[in-house]
């Protein structure tokens, strides 16, 4: 038997060997898909230079319809050739300089499948001055950004398409008409997801003015425009686009006072209770934008979260809403962080009187989630994720929509359930359940989410081909199931 | 925040992409599931990879698997790249051999044989990882030894045979 096990290894290492002698091309670091997700969002030089180049042809072609607007002599200067012109402007949040304390309008929106749309910097502010201009330059700049040149995982829907420049902007008060010249022509909608991301760049796009908070889009003069089937009848706002359900104001400005717990694993002093914060974008899944406030010491802190709709032709630092964090406790390094990373715009921190007002700085208003995590004592605020896969008591972060089928992953998610009781089930492309089971949040109370994880097995006789995964709880009362979430998985 | 991630892959990027080349004979396909072992983990979080290696090894080998007809391509190039192409060293041959024959192991026994000898992973880390039975890691190993056995003996034997 000890033999045989010896055997066993000796075979074992010679094929351990064998697997570490193989040649193989390595791809380094930098060229790899891990190093693109984490750049984030910065631009190569020559990619701005390209939109710069594109976008300065553009506003040219601006004043189609001969309105009154004192233009910058753009392109007419010599300094206005890309390669003297544009300065590679680096995100604020890769920026080791000083931090700058407005945020970066010079912005356009690019487009993610199931998901709200992203920021992306162009050069934009130097070419326009007026409001008018510089919404009509930054729709304008939208048609210009190449494939190549937008950011990893996203997409430019407009690249390419009917609109070819031209455009036309009027504000009243908070609203803008933009007219775009189409030659009534019909917009190219070339895949699925393609008619939203349409409508999200051009809506996002328009209201990134500051003060401008909705949009009606027209065409040639005023005819009312359509994308696909999607009918712009009305004003638009970044909420009416985003593909979250409404945030009912009835959740809002809730107490969320933390759990009753022993002061451990510090001793409680009386001494104000420290916290810290950090923040992430895309990183606990992709659309989900989590801050996280630590509390080192002393008493659970109570706290409050409020949205609040902010003026940011005021507010230099704002978007268009902040949600703000009021919490007893003191934060370790106060101050103003301009991010950048849609939706998060910047995070503010002001103590006072031993209280801490955390403000987050937000491209629009989306469903947002509070966990409570123990050891150490934490509070984590989730905002986003894919829409489809969010009802008002489950958010689905793993898998994605749309990721490949597969016989064995994990999902992973929050629940605001029942005693934190989450049900699952797997269907597959005949709608037949092939797998389920029941799994518990971490914590959960009616207003409180629980973070949850489990593992699905696909059974082998199931016929590779799309599968669906189905989360949701069963209410104690009357047995019906509630906050239903669907993520297709999608084969090929 | 780069710097750990830079870190984790240039530590495990090299191990992974040998596993999953051994695995399924196919360097397209195993750089592919390597890069997107990464990307999957770098959306879950480096704080929330316990054991990040073999975290990645499971992920990895997910996706090398996630299509039959990715499998029935792989095996096509397989058989291009086979023993034909080893270079003449008895040692180089053996290796060859080893891995050749570890290729014509049933996916799961590969995938075991792989975390257990070449990853040192125990049979309960590698039963807690691929979601199966501390049981079923030692039998499935116990086959695919002595399977691999048979074929290396085969293939020495025919070697030997061409001399």
């Amino acid at each position: 038997m000890t033999d045989q096990h010896d055997d066993d290894e000796i075979l074992g290492r010679a094929l351990a060997r064998a697997v570490e002698t193989q040649d193989v091309r390595e791809t380094p670091f930098e060229s790899s898909r891990l190093a693109t997700r984490t750049a984030h969002r910065g631009a190569s030089l020559w990619q701005l230079a390209s939109i710069a180049a594109v976008l300065i042809a553009a506003i040219g072609v601006g004043a189609w319809l001969a309105r009154p607007i004192a233009k910058e002599p753009v392109a007419a200067s010599p300094s206005a050739t890309p390669s003297a012109s544009v300065t590679p402007t680096p995100s604020p949040s890769v920026n080791t300089g000083p931090q700058p304390l407005a945020l970066d309008h010079d912005v356009i929106y690019v487009g993610r499948i199931g998901l709200p749309p992203v920021s992306f910097h162009v050069p934009i502010g130097a070419l326009a001055r007026t409001r008018e201009d510089r919404i009509a330059a930054r729709v304008t700049s939208l048609r210009a950004l190449r494939p190549d040149a937008a950011p990893p995982g996203t997409r430019n829907f407009l690249w390419n398409n009917t609109f070819q420049g031209g455009v036309n902007v009027t504000i009243s008060g908070d609203l803008a008409t933009v007219d775009l010249l189409l030659d009534n022509k019909p917009w190219s909608v070339p895949e699925i997801g393609a008619e939203a991301g349409i409508v999200q760049q051009l809506v996002y796009t328009a209201t990134e003015e500051p003060g401008i908070r909705a949009v009606l889009f027209t065409h040639d003069r005023g005819q009312q425009m359509r994308v696909g089937e999607f009918v712009f009848s009305q004003p638009l706002t970044r909420e009416n686009v985003s593909g979250y359900r409404r945030v009912d104001p009835q959740f809002l400005g809730e107490e969320w006072p933390l759990p009753s717990l022993p002061c451990s694993p510090s001793p409680c002093t009386g001494q104000p209770i420290r916290l810290s914060s950090s923040h992430s974008v895309d990183y606990v899944a992709m659309g989900v934008t989590r801050f996280t406030i630590q509390v080192d010491s002393g008493q659970p802190p109570r706290f409050t979260i409020e949205p609040a709709k902010t003026d940011d032709s005021v507010v230099t630092w704002a978007g268009k809403y902040v949600l703000r964090i009021d919490i007893a406790g003191v934060e370790a390094r106060p101050g103003l962080s301009i991010v950048e990373r849609s939706p998060l715009r910047a995070v503010r921190s002001q103590v006072d009187a031993g209280h801490t007002t955390y403000e987050l700085a937000l491209d629009d208003l989306r469903p947002w989630r509070v966990v409570m995590l123990t050891d150490p004592q934490r509070i984590v605020i989730d905002l986003g994720g894919y829409a489809t896969s969010i009802s008002e008591t489950i958010a689905v972060y793993t898998p994605a929509p749309g990721d490949p089928p597969v016989r064995q992953f994990t999902v992973i998610g929050l629940a605001a359930t029942f005693e934190a009781n989450v049900a699952w089930r797997v269907r597959d492309n005949t709608q037949r359940v092939v797998a389920s089971g029941t799994t518990t949040a971490s914590t959960a109370t009616s207003h409180q989410w629980g973070m949850f994880q489990f593992p699905v097995q696909v059974p082998a006789s199931v016929t590779p081909g799309d599968l669906w995964l189905e989360v949701y709880w069963v209410s104690p009362a009357n047995g019906t199931e509630q906050g239903l979430v669907r993520v297709q998985l999608k084969a090929g | 925040m780069t710097d750990g991630w830079r870190e984790l892959y240039e530590t495990e990027y090299p191990r992974l992409l040998r596993a999953l080349l051994a695995i399924c004979g196919d360097p397209d396909a195993a750089e592919d599931a390597v890069q997107e072992a990464f990307v999957k983990a770098h959306r879950t979080g480096l704080d929330r990879l316990e054991r990040p290696g073999a975290w990645l090894l499971v992920v990895g080998t997910r996706e090398l698997f996630r299509s039959r007809r990715r499998r029935r391509v792989e095996d096509e190039k397989w058989v291009e790249r086979g023993l034909s192409d080893a270079p003449g060293t008895d040692a180089i041959a053996d290796r060859a051999d080893l891995l050749a024959a570890l290729r014509q192991l049933p996916e799961r026994q590969r995938t075991v044989v792989v975390a257990r000898y070449y990853y040192a992973l125990s049979y309960d880390e590698i039963a807690r990882l691929f979601s199966i039975k501390s049981g079923t890691v030692a039998a499935t190993l116990h086959q695919a030894i002595a399977r691999l056995r048979q074929i290396q003996i085969a293939g020495q034997l025919s070697r030997g045979a061409m001399r």
